[in-house]
This record gives structure tokens, C-alpha cells and sequence, in this order.
């Protein structure tokens, strides 16, 4: 065997750990299925560990795991704005037995603005997991309450935005808010959703572009939520208004709703070499989400059934499109952003 | 500056502790501790399975389990880990994790004197101390330090960094140039991959992987362990000279005396480390370099210039450090939500795994939980003491194993390690190629701490710098005196470095 297709449990089964015995636990206890004739799916998160795509992976697989009947292993590739595992999950064997939860337009982003391989057409898609909105934060202290404020506050005063990412849902609404109102806002990467929500509660920043559910709806108390990059208010934030609501409809994407979806994807060529294991995957994967034992811990996690939304193969698919073509429309702005600032 | 969060209330009250202290009473649980700390010890004994990777591979081992003992056991892993590397540091040179890179310097010279039993039995009573007083700041101090470590921006970040660099010219034995030069170079490596701000490519070389960069702890297994491997092939023995090899429990209440004598030295270390585990990004990997520095420079001229030849107090300073780092880290982790080093980042995916939403919501929904993975501190870092003070004498023969045995077996680990770090076959490739470069370094007496200080904190520092400039309107000023902790940190920086100029 090559070394380079020597998989992490092959290299450490033979180094160090009987881990093998443990992690095969859920296909002894369930059974392997006929379809899938090994006993490990890897669920590949291109992010590292404890973020909020490691936690909706991990939340999810032991479900999933006790339906389809096989163990999943999580592996965390995280780096180059979710481009390592990227590729991790383009190299892969479009056996099945390797698929990757991803976020977009953060996926997209890879390629439009980075050196990404891969494309759109490269990757089957299974089904989306949630879709959580951009949302914008503020300190307490600050004077302002909503977006409409803080915009008016921005033009006589200036205003530093920290961001999850420089190319991902959150640097396109704050470039967008910017543009729109002519603004001329400091937009700084935090790298995360961890660094945006402690520049907030610290009061590092005047405003913060996240996502509810990865902010964490637990700090309501501790934030002022400016509002939603959204036609209509979401569920999640309760007291935080949409874009819409507070009658700033000319900023682009208020009407389709600007967010981050969590969707499963695998390596291009499954769904035609392999269509009992695609079919498979993606019964089971749908049949998750009508699990009362998941719907209660997902309501544990923070609130996530309120944005979980689960989408077929297809419908997956139109969405992912949907969200290249705008990402495309708007993609001078955020080069404009990395290369010209 | 806000006041930071509100909701977090204090933690020690006689419901919590009544609460903790009854799922503690559950044999299961209490099981959970002691396999967890022994299995932490083990893993992280291993060169490059650092605690993070000990967490990272037992999350899933747990998903049988109930939540209570399953992340009992992953804290108590933890805890063991960052013991655990140490003991590889102290006999054969080569830090099982980054949190006891310093622990080699003396650590190591005392092995090569006779002195393994005394030294790895010092270690074990100061790490299970540390992890201790790290347990009771987590229960007391919580709420004001969450509160201080949120004020830690990236300005803060990137003069702490500052400050812990300034470690580079004490490093042992090597003259200033090379040290600067050294530490330089590490911050090169530092630099490969995307930037921080806007997700750019640098110096990738076409290696997909090295989009995240170049990982320390795999520069840190080159380095350190396939040197020494190749210095331990040169000279034949781990134990140098004719000095008698020394052992037996007279050696172990040595130990004792030593610590009981040195209670400002292991105060001052499980301080700086239990402060530094608090700051989201900065663990023991920064802790033990900071500690280090300042036992040295507290310390009378006599005694910082046995500092690298085998003075225990600089053993003392590295490992109190880094386990005080443990109650630290979980402080923002469990408050806040925002993990306070790589090991409870993976913690909170485990967390999470438990049906757990990590946050200020999760005293009140998990309570009873939190407070019995608290107390399970206690126990655990007594269990630490007890497996490092009784194994001591055993791990202690290790370093009188011939080295034809030892060879092979550390290599091996070596590479299973740099390999599991993240799955990366590039990552082989760059083992060996540091392993090149720490020879090289040897020859030409460089030394490796400077360019593994370099590395490990060359991505806060970038991080921290060019979002701090951002944040402060691209004015000196307004970032170097940003906070009355940026103040802080200048001064003892501008302190750090005039004592080390006029002491030569």
C-alpha cells in the first residue's frame, strides 16, 4: 500500500492504540448494512475542533449512526478557509464511505477567491443540515440599538466590524452594509466565530457579523443584536429585527437571506458509481431529522432545532448553485476587499 | 472596554458543591477518573500526542458512555496529558508535548547526572500541586478572571507574545546572535500558510496542508526527538559521565524536601500559568516558556547560571506551570464558550458530542455536570501525584535502557505521533526535515528552544498584531497603549530585557 493511502486508523492502529475495537463499537452493536460493506463512514470538518461545524457533525452522527447501522469517525482538517479538508474530501473515494460537513458560501469562496482545485460540479451533494442567518452584534455600552443606528453612528463617528472570515457570508454582509450606505467601516478578520464573539463582549469592536446559533443565543443578555441579514425576523434571536423590518431593503441579498448552511457533501461520482450507497445515505440522512432523539439534542445544542432545515439531494444541490451565482455577483466586492484595501 | 458578561455568577455555592460532590460518589465515575488520568499519562508520554490529541482520539471512545463519566474521563485525560509529557523530557530530551518543551532543559541535564528518579518524582509533586491550586482557581476565581482574560485583545495577544520572545536571549548556553537568529527563523516557519486577515497563501509550496501551515508540534518532534535520537546513537548512553545512578524512595523524599522548600518558586509558576491557560489561544505551550524566564530572572546570579545545566528549580518552573494551565484553560471554555487553549477547544466538541451546549447557559442546564468535571480535578491531580511519585522509580530505569532499544521505540512514536497530528503525509516529510535541522543546529550550537519558541509563537503574534493595528486605527500609540495590561505588558517586557542585558 502507498503510503500516501495509508488512512489515520491504519497508521495508528499499527503505531499505538487499540482504538480500532472501540470505534468499530457502534457496527457490532448495530450491524453492518449490506450496502455498506465496511464498518466506518469518515465525516471529514474542515474546521478544527469545538467550532460550531464540529459541534452540528458530532451532534448529528450518532443518530445517523444508529440508523444507517454504521460508525462514523470525525476528522478534523482544519486551515486556508476550510480549503484543507476541502481537498481532503475532493481527494477522497467517491465510495461512500467518505463525506464531508461543509459550510457556504465558505465552500464557494474557496474557489472563487482562492487556489481551490475543485469546483462546483466536483461534489455530490447529500442534504443541507441548518442554515443559521448573518446576524450583527454590539456591545451594550454602545449608542445604538439597531443596524439603522449603528449606521447613521458609523457615518459621523467611523466603526470597526469584526468579522468570522474574509471571504464567507459575514465579510460579504458587512461589504455589502458598507457599500450600500457608502460607509467606511474597519473591517477586520477575528478569525472565527470565538474571536468575533469575544471582540464583542470585550467591546473590542463597535460591531460584530456572525451567525446566532454560533454566537450562541445564550449571551442574549450580554449583547445588543443589531439585526439579521434578512427579509423577515428569524426564530433563533428573538429581540434582534431583520434588515427588512427595519426598512433597509436596499442592501443586496435582504430579501433571499443572507446565512451560513451546514450541508453534507461527498466526492463527486458516488451518486452514479454507487447509487445504492448514495440512496442509502441519503434515507438515512433524512430520516435524522424525524429522530425524536436528535430533535432533542439538537434543542439542547443552543437552540439549533430552530434552524435546523433539512433539504433533499436536489433541493441541496439548487442551493448550492443559488448561492455560487450570488457569491459570483457579488464577487468585486470581496476582491476588491482582499486585494485592494 | 464593556464589562464583559454579566451571567456568570460564582461558581462555589453549597448546592453546586453538594451537587459535584454526589455524582462523585458513583464508582463508575470515580473509575472514569482513575483510567482517564492513567490514560492521559500514557498518551501524553508519547512524543506528539499532545493533550490535545488524547482528547481528540478518546471523544469518540466515549460515545457509549453517559455524559457524566464520559467527560470526566476526557478532563481527567487531559489533566494526566499535560503531566505526562514531561516524563519523556526529563529522560531522553524530548517534550511529549509543547507544554514541557522548558522541562528538557533541566530536566534532562539532572537524567544525564543520575538524578532521574529525584527529577521525575519533583515533577510528578509539582504538576499534581499545580493542578491542584489550578482546580481551586477554577472553582473560586472564575468569574473575575473570565472577565480579565475577555479584555485580552489582540494588541494584549501580541505583546504577550512579545514578551515571551524575549525568552530567546536567555536560552541556554547559546550566544545572542544565534539565539536571535534562531528565533527568527522559527518565526519565518511561523508565517507559512494562509495570512490571518485575508486568507491568502504564503510560501505553501503547492502542500495543500501547509495552507494551515507548518503544525509545532510536529518542528517540535524533529527537533527535539529525531536530534536526540541521533545524539543517543553518537554517544552510546542516556546517562553520561560516571556519575552512580541514584534511586529508591530516599530519592523520592528528596524530592519532596526539594518542593516543600521551594514554595515561591512553585507558587509563582502555577500563577503564571493558571493566568495564561485563562487567555483564549495561549496554553502550556506559552506558560512554561513564560514561567521559565521568570524563575530564571527572579532567581540570584549563582543560581540562574545553573539555569540549563540542571537546576531543579527550573524543572519546578516549567511543570508547575504548565498543569496550572488546566484550570485555566477551562475557565473562558466553560464561562464564555470560547476555548482557552487547542485541548479544551477539542474538549468542547466533546462537550457538544454529550448533548452539552458549551456557554453561559451551561451552568444552569448541566450544572450538577460541570461542577462533578471540576471536582474531578481534585482527584484526578491527587492521581497524578500518587502515579508520578510511585512510578518515578520505574520510568526512572528508562533512561538505563540501552539505547538500541530505546532508538527504535521512539522513533516510531515519534513519527506515528507527527503523523497523527493531522493525518498529513507532508507532515513526515517535515519531521525529518527538522530532524536535518536540529542536527545542524547542535553542530553549530544554535539552539532549538529559540527556533521552537519562534514558531509556536510566531502565529500569535502575527495574528495578534495585524487585527490589533486594524482595531486600533493603525496608530502606534493607540496600540502599544491600548490597556492598562498592554502598559503592563511593555513595561515587564522592557524590564525582561534590560535585566537580561545587564546581567550578560
Amino acid at each position: 500500500m502507498p503510503l500516501e493511502n495509508i488512512g489515520r486508523r491504519q497508521f495508528l492502529a499499527a503505531g499505538a492504540t487499540g482504538l480500532s475495537t472501540t470505534a468499530a463499537y457502534g457496527a457490532e452493536r448495530f450491524g453492518v448494512t449490506e450496502v455498506f460493506d465496511e464498518t466506518q463512514i469518515t465525516a471529514i470538518v474542515p474546521w478544527a475542533q469545538g467550532g460550531g461545524t464540529d459541534r452540528a457533525i458530532r451532534v448529528t452522527t450518532p443518530t445517523w449512526s444508529d440508523v444507517l447501522g454504521v460508525e462514523f469517525v470525525v476528522e478534523n482538517y482544519p486551515g486556508g478557509s476550510t480549503q484543507v479538508g476541502g481537498e481532503q474530501l475532493y481527494n477522497g473515494e467517491p465510495d461512500g464511505f467518505t463525506l464531508a460537513m461543509w459550510n457556504m458560501p465558505q465552500m464557494q469562496a474557496t474557489w472563487l477567491f482562492q487556489d481551490a482545485p475543485y469546483r462546483i460540479g466536483d461534489f455530490d451533494y447529500l442534504g443541507t443540515h441548518h442554515w443559521d442567518p448573518t446576524m450583527w452584534f454590539a456591545p451594550l455600552d454602545r449608542p445604538y440599538d439597531d443596524l439603522e443606528e449603528f449606521i447613521e453612528y458609523a457615518r459621523e463617528e467611523g466603526a470597526t466590524v469584526g468579522i468570522t472570515a474574509s471571504i464567507g457570508n459575514t465579510a460579504l454582509s458587512a461589504l455589502l452594509v458598507e457599500e450600500t450606505y457608502d460607509l467606511d467601516l474597519t473591517i477586520v478578520n477575528m478569525e472565527g466565530g470565538s474571536g468575533v464573539r469575544q471582540a464583542v463582549l470585550a467591546g473590542d469592536i463597535d460591531a460584530g457579523v456572525n451567525q446566532p446559533w454560533s454566537f450562541d443565543p445564550d449571551h442574549a443578555d450580554d449583547v445588543t443584536a443589531l439585526g439579521s441579514h434578512t427579509a423577515e425576523q428569524q426564530e433563533l434571536w428573538p429581540t434582534a429585527p431583520a434588515f427588512g423590518e427595519l426598512g433597509l431593503d436596499e442592501i443586496p441579498l435582504v430579501e433571499e437571506g443572507l446565512g451560513q448552511w451546514k450541508l453534507l457533501v461527498l466526492p463527486g461520482g458516488v451518486r452514479e458509481r454507487h447509487p445504492d450507497r448514495f440512496e442509502e445515505l441519503a434515507e438515512t440522512y433524512a430520516a435524522v431529522f424525524e429522530d425524536e432523539g436528535f430533535q432533542t439534542r439538537i434543542e439542547e445544542q443552543g437552540g439549533l432545532d430552530e434552524i435546523a432545515d433539512y433539504r433533499d439531494p436536489e433541493a441541496t444541490a439548487e442551493e448550492v448553485e443559488e448561492t455560487a451565482r450570488f457569491m459570483e455577483e457579488y464577487a468585486d466586492v470581496i476582491e476588491s476587499f482582499i486585494y485592494d484595501r | 472596554m464593556a464589562d464583559g458578561p454579566a451571567m456568570i455568577g460564582s461558581l462555589l455555592t453549597p448546592a453546586a458543591i453538594e451537587a459535584g460532590l454526589g455524582i462523585l460518589a458513583d464508582p463508575y465515575v470515580l473509575l472514569a477518573i482513575v483510567l482517564g488520568t492513567a490514560v492521559g499519562v500514557v498518551f501524553g508520554a508519547i512524543p506528539g500526542f499532545s493533550a490535545t490529541m488524547t482528547i481528540v482520539l478518546f471523544t469518540p471512545v466515549t460515545i457509549p458512555f453517559e455524559p457524566t463519566s464520559a467527560l470526566i474521563f476526557l478532563v481527567s485525560a487531559y489533566g494526566g496529558a499535560v503531566y505526562g509529557g514531561s516524563i519523556p523530557a526529563i529522560l531522553i530530551n524530548t517534550p511529549g508535548a509543547p507544554g514541557s518543551v522548558v522541562t528538557c532543559w533541566d530536566g534532562y541535564e539532572l537524567t544525564k547526572q543520575g538524578r532521574a528518579v529525584y527529577t521525575l518524582a519533583v515533577s510528578a509533586i509539582v504538576s499534581g500541586i499545580a493542578g491542584l491550586f489550578a482546580a481551586v482557581v477554577l472553582l473560586v476565581f472564575a468569574p473575575p478572571i473570565s472577565s480579565f482574560a475577555l479584555n485580552f485583545g489582540p494588541p494584549e495577544m501580541f505583546l504577550l507574545a512579545v514578551f515571551a520572545l524575549t525568552i530567546v536571549p536567555a536560552a541556554k548556553g547559546a550566544s545572542l546572535s544565534k539565539a536571535l537568529l534562531a528565533g527568527t527563523f522559527g518565526l519565518l516557519i511561523g508565517t507559512i500558510g494562509n495570512d490571518p486577515q485575508l486568507s491568502q497563501s504564503r510560501a505553501t509550496f503547492e502542500q495543500t496542508t501547509l495552507l494551515a501551515g507548518v503544525d509545532f508540534i510536529v518542528v517540535l518532534i524533529g527537533l527535539f526527538v529525531l536530534t536526540e535520537v541521533f545524539r543517543l546513537a553518537f554517544r552510546g548512553t542516556v546517562v553520561t559521565g560516571d556519575e552512580h545512578a541514584r534511586g529508591g524512595l530516599s530519592e523520592v523524599y528528596e524530592a519532596a524536601r526539594t518542593v516543600a522548600s521551594r514554595p515561591i518558586e512553585t507558587a509563582r509558576g502555577m500563577l503564571i500559568g493558571a493566568f495564561i491557560g485563562s487567555l483564549p489561544g495561549a496554553g502550556a505551550d506559552v506558560a512554561n516558556f513564560v514561567s521559565y524566564n521568570e524563575a530564571r530572572r527572579w532567581a540570584g546570579d549563582e543560581l540562574a547560571d545553573r539555569f540549563g545545566t540542571g537546576a531543579i528549580e527550573g524543572v519546578i518552573a516549567a511543570d508547575s506551570s504548565n498543569n496550572a494551565t488546566q484550570g485555566g484553560a477551562l475557565i473562558p471554555t466553560l464561562t464564555l464558550g470560547i476555548p482557552g487553549s487547542g485541548s479544551t477547544a477539542a474538549l468542547l466538541g466533546a462537550i457538544a458530542l454529550h448533548g452539552m451546549n458549551p456557554g453561559p447557559g451551561l451552568f444552569e442546564s448541566s450544572g450538577d455536570i460541570v461542577y462533578a468535571m471540576i471536582f474531578s480535578l481534585f482527584i484526578g491531580n491527587v492521581l497524578i501525584l500518587l502515579y508520578g511519585v510511585s512510578g518515578s522509580q520505574y520510568f526512572g530505569k528508562f533512561a538505563y535502557i540501552p539505547v538500541r532499544y530505546i532508538i527504535p521505540v521512539v522513533t516510531v512514536l515519534a513519527i506515528v505521533g507527527a503523523f497523527a497530528v493531522r493525518n498529513a503525509t507532508v507532515d513526515l516529510y517535515i519531521v525529518l526535515l527538522f530532524g536535518v535541522v536540529g542536527i545542524l543546529f547542535v553542530t553549530y550550537d544554535y539552539p532549538l528552544v529559540s527556533l521552537v519558541l519562534g514558531v509556536i509563537l510566531g502565529d500569535i503574534a502575527e495574528s495578534g498584531f495585524v487585527t490589533g493595528w486594524l482595531l486600533t486605527g493603525e496608530s502606534v500609540t493607540a496600540f502599544l497603549f491600548n490597556s492598562y495590561i498592554a502598559i503592563g505588558l511593555l513595561v515587564l517586557t522592557a524590564l525582561s530585557l534590560i535585566v537580561t542585558a545587564l546581567k550578560g
